[in-house]
């Protein structure tokens, strides 16, 4: 496994360091607020994937406003229970961040404080208003990366209609700006899947995999991996585990990165509708045995160092 | 009858789920357990009428996932209590499916005292409360999501029938079971099923950016046994149960057990409208003859038809505030034949021939609000019922019988009013108050509270004191039906109430394992029995027959209230959940004693064990899921017609080996065991059987493949 991580471009970088600016000053400025506790971290009750954004997010908050500054509540998955926890303990604070579709839902119900979102793989489909931080590293990089390290020209986006559809339109005006052409591969089923799978991947050169329930089924994951891997076609994925399941590239938003880009939007007061930020760095993460299946040489992806 | 325990076989099988555990690879699920974060769940709101965990729930529950349904290798509902809950129990008499539950268990009482729910629609139907464990009234479980067990009276929000408890079955969507899938079995005894099911989902009008979620989930299936060929040991009982006219039951015979269950479903959402409807009926043989009626004939049987439609609104208005309303109507079907043999008349005897229809129209309006550490339920449902019934007698291959008919119609409804208020007012505690008020006819006007205090001392422990009650209105049949010839009603009849008081924690000591226990103790008070009249004093309800003349009614049944039942135990559970390895055990013990009205004695409930215990250990490598599980079920007291005994206790397991691969499609292959070391368990036998104790099935091979395309 080779990990590497890209160096911001530099208007990404000039963007990402205003924001971050702005956020620190917006901080330093609602720091008069009379609770103790300004900021009210809400994680999912489960581990791993964006729930560890949680500590990483809580160590900024804190270095900024103090050791109070910060409040982590996890939640229980009873829905009754944890809205009243959170209406409860986050009364005074002015901004929630938020992990995971379920704490990004409970903190709209609270109305109260402006909200951060992580971990939300498609906020269309979530009604509450505020910033959401991509799960996605910037489109733009990861279809530049597509373009000149993969060198391909056709790009698969395999994913689920009714979880994925605005995200998928996104992915497509993209990979237009950079010239690419996106073949979507819409799965509604398990039956679909292997219907369509084997069609698309003979017209595409790389298949990414967007943040969908299809890659959390085994089943799913390991048939795409497999007739991916049969096509000689690589397989490129969002977070972090998927190398080691089978798929040859991992694009990730660095968590240390989402979550200073989080910190940074909460300057940002979005009380209506949805303000979408993403983050500029991309960390590649490349399965070199799943590469050298696919014809691709891992040192020449950008992985530079052995993990 | 079936031959002793094979003890090799046992521990042979012991060991190889054993080495297959042991050599389980260990696999890395942390990352398909993400999915929940990045989206929401599909689930259906059921027990509580909205979702809730089992921590927060102010009542013991038992849940069973889809993947433990699948990998436990549960068919129908009856096999989910046997095997995985903690306390409740089935007697299956090869008629029904009869639950019983914390020591309380009745003999003839057709699951009345539990309220079982698909998707949080009741089934239990107005003309004896009966709900099917079986394939009556549900659906097979590929079908099925999850399946919520609540211990104990919870019947704030339902309005009655829940003195034992609830079980809701949630289904599966056409989000979650997308595309199509077929399963086909077949087995021992001629045993063979279909399941094919269709799911689809999207939103309509996309490109408008204002579309609404839609989703269908259609299904459709039929099941079909012989059942088992049968030996039973001879007894001369004193009647003609031969169809010569002689008097010996038992005896060989084969092919009586059959059973034959189509079913349809629909489930159905757009936006915030929902509708689901159910098609189907089982109809089956009763081998034990029950009624005095001719051993061994194929012709005695009953059918069981279920059908409901129900369309559900669901609006969120914001602000906490949310809407709900249903509609349903349901329509039950039974019919039933008995041969007698017992008239000199003729050589042929002669069948009872009984049918009755009822239906359940009504209608439920809910809101919620959910304000800060406050969340109110308020809401009412209405229900109109009606049940026509008829009896006659007719010679085999002839009409009924002239003058024979007897025919009955009864009306009834059932109406509830309920609040419940959930109050967190800090992250120890909370609180749940809450009240209803049922009339119903027959039955009168019931009011009922519920008290529950959860504390949370630790964020893995949660202890709950909880006080509540339930109640049972009679059925239509029990109060209101009255054919003057054997039976009467009894319009004083009243509704059963049961008080419980419990004390109950659960501990997630760890991601993958948590425990739970629970002490109670319960009273039952009128519990309502069919008795026969022998006085004129003892009819209740000053009814008079068509002669207006008393006396012709002694001899036949009413029903009536006939004591109070206390109750206590306790139980624990424990379940396990790793990455190549799962397990789970339940224990309970309660202890029943039957105060009869009128007098000082009190009397240990017949059919009713004081130790229930099931168990299931499961491990997987690779594509391969190994799986035992098993139940033992304590000695239990004959029923007292049958005078003083009882039957002795039984250990019954079942085996599971599923494979998954492909052909082309996910192809699932399975092998089953049931009563895999063919147990001689026995059941003690209801008063309407000629024996005091009766066989449990033996061992039953099923291969399965199911196809997802």
């Amino acid at each position: 496994m080779l990990v590497a991580v890209m160096p911001p471009s530099p208007s990404g970088s000039r963007l990402r360091s205003a924001v971050w600016l702005a956020g620190v000053l917006g901080l330093a400025t609602a720091g008069g607020a009379a609770a103790p506790t300004r900021s009210v971290i809400i994680r999912p009750a489960s581990t791993g994937g964006a729930a560890d954004l949680a500590p990483e997010l809580a160590r900024l908050v804190r270095a900024r406003g103090g050791a109070n500054a910060a409040r982590v509540i996890e939640l229980s998955g009873d829905g009754p229970a944890d809205s009243a926890r959170v209406a409860r303990e986050a009364r005074g604070a002015s901004v929630l961040f938020t992990i995971g579709h379920a704490a990004t839902e409970i903190a709209g119900e609270a109305r109260s404080a402006h909200v951060v979102a992580l971990g939300v793989a498609n906020p269309a489909l979530v009604k509450t208003a505020g910033v959401y931080v991509s799960v996605y590293p910037r489109l733009e990089r990861v279809f530049a990366f597509i373009k000149t390290r993969l060198q391909a020209r056709n790009v698969g986006l395999l994913f689920s209609p009714s979880k994925n559809r605005e995200v998928a339109v996104a992915f497509l005006e993209a990979a237009d700006a950079q010239g690419l052409h996106l073949v979507p591969v819409a799965v509604k089923s398990p039956g679909e899947l292997v219907r369509e799978l084997p069609k698309a991947l003979r017209e595409v050169d790389v298949l990414m995999l967007a943040v969908d329930p299809l890659i959390f089924d085994r089943d799913s994951l390991e048939f795409v991996v497999g007739q991916a891997d049969r096509a000689g076609k690589p397989t490129l994925g969002f977070l972090r585990g998927l190398t080691s399941l089978g798929v040859t590239i991992c694009l990730l938003a660095p968590p240390p990165e989402q979550a200073a880009t989080a910190v940074a939007a909460a300057a940002d007061v979005v009380r209506v509708g949805k303000k979408h930020v993403d983050v500029d760095d991309v960390r590649v993460i490349v399965s070199s045995p799943a590469a050298r299946k696919a014809g691709l040489d891992p040192e020449a992806l950008g992985a530079n160092r052995a993990r | 009858m079936r031959t002793a325990h094979v003890d090799v076989a046992r521990a042979a099988c012991l060991a190889a789920l054993l080495l297959l555990a042991g050599r389980a690879r260990a696999q890395d699920n942390d990352f398909f357990e993400q999915g929940a974060t990045y989206f929401k769940p599909d689930t259906i709101e059921g027990v509580s009428k909205h979702a809730e965990s089992p921590t927060e729930a102010p009542a013991t529950v038992t849940i069973v996932r889809r993947d433990e349904i699948e990998r436990y290798g549960f068919r129908t509902l009856a096999d989910v209590l046997n095997f995985a809950s903690l306390g409740d129990f089935v007697t299956y008499d090869r008629r029904y499916q009869l639950a019983g539950a914390r020591g309380l268990f009745f003999a003839e009482d057709f699951n009345t005292r539990i309220l079982v729910m698909l998707n949080g629609h009741p089934l239990n139907e107005p003309w004896s409360n009966f709900a099917g464990l079986g394939r009556e009234m549900l659906l097979p479980l590929d079908l099925v999501d999850r399946i919520e067990i609540v211990y104990g009276p919870s019947s704030l929000l339902y309005g009655g029938y829940s003195l034992y408890g609830i079980v809701n079955v949630v289904t599966r969507t056409g989000e979650s079971m997308a595309g199509g899938r077929v399963r086909v079995s077949a087995g021992s005894e001629r045993t063979g099923e279909g399941v094919a099911s269709f799911g689809a989902n999207g939103v309509t009008r996309p490109e408008s950016g204002a579309g609404r979620a839609w989703s269908i989930l259609a299904s459709g299936g039929y099941y079909s046994t012989d059942g088992e060929a049968l030996d039973l040991p001879r007894v001369d009982v004193g009647a003609p149960v031969e169809q010569s006219g002689g008097t010996v039951w038992g005896g060989s015979q084969h092919g009586t057990d059959f059973e034959r269950a189509p079913f349809a479903f629909v489930l159905a959402r757009r936006g915030d409208w929902s509708l689901q409807a159910r098609l189907g009926y089982r109809r089956r043989g009763t081998p034990f003859a029950p009624y005095g009626a001719v051993y061994g004939s194929h012709r005695q049987s009953l059918k069981d038809a279920k059908h409901f439609v129900e369309v559900r609104w669901d609006h969120d208005l914001g602000g906490g505030l949310a809407f709900s309303a249903r509609a349903f109507h349901d329509r039950y079907g039974y019919d039933e034949r008995d041969p007698y043999a017992d008239t000199p008349t003729d050589p042929t005897g002669y069948d009872f021939v009984l049918t009755a229809r009822d239906h359940d129209t009504g209608a439920e309006l809910r809101g919620t609000l959910q304000r800060g550490t406050h969340y109110l339920t308020l809401g009412g449902e209405y229900r109109a019922r009606a049940l026509d019934q008829e009896s006659h007698t007719e010679i085999p291959g002839g009409g009924p019988t002239p003058g024979s008919s007897v025919r009955g119609d009864a009306t009834g409804r059932f109406a509830v009013v309920y609040a419940q208020e959930e109050w967190r007012p800090h992250r120890l505690v909370s609180f749940v108050l809450g009240g209803n008020l049922a009339s119903t006819r027959p039955g009168g006007t019931r009011a009922l509270p519920r008290v529950a205090m959860i504390v949370k001392p630790t964020r893995s422990l949660a202890l709950k004191a909880l006080y509540s009650e339930g109640f049972r209105p009679p059925s239509i049949y029990e109060a209101s039906y009255a054919d003057y010839l054997t039976k009467i009603s009894n319009p004083d009849l009243r509704s059963e109430r049961i008080s419980s008081t419990e004390g109950a924690l659960i501990w997630k000591a760890s991601r993958r394992a948590s425990l739970q226990g629970y002490v109670f103790q319960s009273r039952l008070l009128g519990l309502i029995r069919g008795v026969e009249v022998t006085s004129v004093e003892a009819i209740q309800g000053d009814v008079a027959g068509p002669s207006g003349d008393p006396a012709d009614l002694v001899g036949q049944l009413q029903y009536q209230s006939t004591g109070d039942v206390v109750s206590s135990g306790a139980g624990a559970a424990l379940q396990v959940r790793g990455r190549a390895l799962q397990g789970y055990l339940n224990v309970a013990y309660a202890h029943a004693r039957w105060d009869v009205g009128g007098t000082t004695d009190r009397k240990r409930l017949s059919g009713s064990p004081h130790w229930t215990a099931s168990a299931g250990i499961s491990a997987s490598r690779g594509a391969w899921t190994g799986t035992l599980v098993a139940r033992a079920l304590d000695a239990r007291l004959l029923q007292p017609e049958f005078g003083p005994g009882d039957v002795k206790g039984f250990v019954e397991a079942n085996a599971r080996l599923l494979w998954r691969t492909r052909v082309r499609y996910p192809l699932t292959l399975s092998v089953d065991a049931f009563n895999l070391f063919d147990s001689d368990g026995e059941i003690a036998a209801s008063p309407v059987y000629a024996v005091p104790r009766l066989p449990i099935e033996g061992r039953r091979l099923l291969m399965s493949a199911e196809i997802r395309f």
